[in-house]
């Protein structure tokens, strides 16, 4: 009891017993919202499945059908058939979700068919599901071809069809995602 | 100027040229290392740097964060040398180590989440992230707490006196880890993409880890420690390095063309500005419990104190839990196991706090 009389000497020990009591109520609260839904996800993806795949020291072979989406969407972007890459790209997105090369393509034919916002939002998911992307070390490196999608952003984001948007608020968050992953940092 | 400087320097007893060379040596070589290779913001950082070094030794599976770090090698040593040479090498400790473990473990916890040690809050702040500001007042505050804490009668207890083997333990280690960096046996790994593969010729890592661990043994340099002397007995004098610190990092920052002011497009950062402060609240608060910051540890540790290592050992362990149970925050934000994490550090400082009193 002595203890317990201690703890209560001074305005410290009361705001200290104030605080835990205010942790343990916040870490409750967390998972109780948490289980419920309320929390909004920070990440852009799914961060237990990024995790898995930052983990894989050399990631398995792809299904040959997705392979074979993969090339065809490869082939057919060059050939600036978007609709048709679109289609793909999210038939292969059912199958594996974080097939980070389809979320690419998509994106790419996204912006050639002049959706900057989806775009945006689609490679913010690919470079989760894949940092190699902006990885100036990586032969997937698509670091060039972000940075000038970003330099292009920054006077696009602010015209009015785009602000009025209702997903406007996650392709910002998409939009300072790229510019942070473009800056570089250890992570 | 230099009048008034002079007048300071005479009203600040304990300030030393030492210090202030510390300070200076700390802001210009940690802002050069990102010239010579580190990564962007990342000239020096414990927490980052104890998780490369926990990835080479296979303690987490990020392939991303591997590399044996010669900088916090060099600290270690640097200390050890500098400590042998000055005959300051004296093996103790024995006080709470286990509580030195955990609040080893915290502090990290706590930079994961902000994405950086006080060391690197300063090198992010001078080159312009407007993101670490959140965390700079997380520090103050966490710093401040524990030294309200102290004055009302915290103490980990007194370190006794320990067999030579203890305290020469943690700078063999570091000269073992320079040793696999240099060979590179099979067993530890490196990262061939990513942070982990971004970082300065090996040789100057380790010379300016061995400089800085020099001269923060001989000045007892800490950003944690100049704060809690300020707030607790309104000692500037290592306040005043850690002031060169910022002021010679800025200058450099700007002459190598690092300062990007901004909030926006800042490398290795997050815009939770609320749980920047909690990250940087949990590293201060258990900073101050533990006598000092990651890098003051490391200085503490090569000139054989026990309790240091101690709480070293809890840092690596912290820094292959961060990744592999999701605790580290990214460009992304902050992870929901990381925010619970923080709070249940937090948690722990309080509750210690109370009841670990003399």
């Amino acid at each position: 009891m002595e203890r317990v009389a201690f703890l209560w000497q001074s305005w410290l020990d009361k705001a200290a017993c104030a605080g835990v009591t205010a942790i343990i109520c916040s870490i409750i609260c967390m998972f109780y919202f948490r289980s419920t839904q309320v929390i909004e996800q920070r990440s852009l993806v799914n961060p237990v499945s990024v995790r898995e795949n930052i983990a894989a020291q050399k990631p398995p072979p792809r299904p040959p059908a997705i392979q074979a989406a993969l090339d065809k969407s490869k082939t057919l972007l060059e050939a600036k058939d978007y609709d048709q890459v679109i289609t793909l790209a999210e038939g292969v997105m059912a199958l594996d979700a974080k097939e980070s090369f389809a979320h690419l393509y998509l994106a790419r034919a996204y912006l050639a068919k002049g959706d900057m916002p989806k775009s945006i939002r689609t490679y913010a998911k690919a470079v989760e599901l894949n940092p190699d992307f902006v990885d100036r070390k990586s032969l997937d490196k698509i670091g060039p071809e972000l940075k000038v999608l970003v330099r292009s952003a920054v006077e696009e984001l602010k015209k009015d069809e785009i602000t009025k948007q209702p997903d406007y608020n996650d392709t910002l968050r998409a939009f300072y995602y790229l510019q942070r992953r473009l800056a570089g940092g250890c992570e | 100027m230099l009048s008034w400087f002079k007048k300071y320097w005479q009203n600040t007893p304990g300030l030393n040229w030492m210090i202030i060379l510390t300070g200076m040596a700390f802001g210009i070589l940690g802002i050069l290392l990102v010239t010579w290779g580190n990564p962007t913001n990342t000239g020096i950082c414990a927490s980052c740097f104890l998780e490369g070094i926990a990835g080479a030794l296979g303690l987490h599976t990020n392939v991303r964060m591997m590399y044996l770090r010669p900088e916090l090698i060099g600290i270690v040593l640097g200390s050890f040398i500098l400590a042998l040479s000055t005959k300051g090498f004296s093996a103790r400790g024995g006080a709470s180590p286990l509580i030195s473990f955990t609040l080893g473990i915290f502090t990290i916890v706590g930079s994961a989440m902000f994405m950086g040690c006080p060391v690197k809050l300063v090198y992010r702040l001078t080159s312009g992230d407007l993101t670490t500001l959140a965390g700079v007042v997380g520090l103050l505050a966490g710093v401040w707490v524990g030294v309200r804490f102290m004055r009302e009668g915290f103490f980990l207890g007194d370190p006794g006196e320990q067999k030579t083997l203890n305290g020469l333990l943690l700078p063999i280690g570091a000269g073992v880890l320079l040793v696999f960096l240099l060979v590179k046996p099979g067993f530890i790994q490196f990262s061939t993409r990513g942070s982990g593969s971004i970082y300065a010729p090996w040789y100057i890592s380790l010379g300016v880890g061995l400089t800085l661990g020099g001269l923060a043994q001989r000045s007892r340099f800490c950003i944690v420690g100049g704060l809690r002397n300020f707030f607790l007995a309104k000692d500037k004098s290592l306040l005043t390095g850690v002031f060169f610190m910022i002021m010679f990092a800025f200058i450099t920052a700007l002459v190598t063309n690092q300062f990007n002011p901004g909030m926006f497009d800042q490398p290795g950062s997050h815009f939770d500005h609320i749980w920047n402060f909690w990250g940087m609240f949990l590293t201060g608060y258990a900073a101050v419990l533990l006598g000092g910051c990651p890098l003051r540890q490391m200085v503490l540790a090569g000139e054989g104190d026990v309790d240091a290592g101690t709480s070293i050992t809890g840092m690596l362990l912290a820094a292959a839990l961060v990744h592999n149970w999701g605790l580290a925050s990214s460009t992304a934000g902050p992870t929901f196991n990381g925010k619970i994490a923080v709070l249940i550090g937090i948690l722990f400082c309080l509750v210690l706090s109370l009841i670990h009193r003399e």
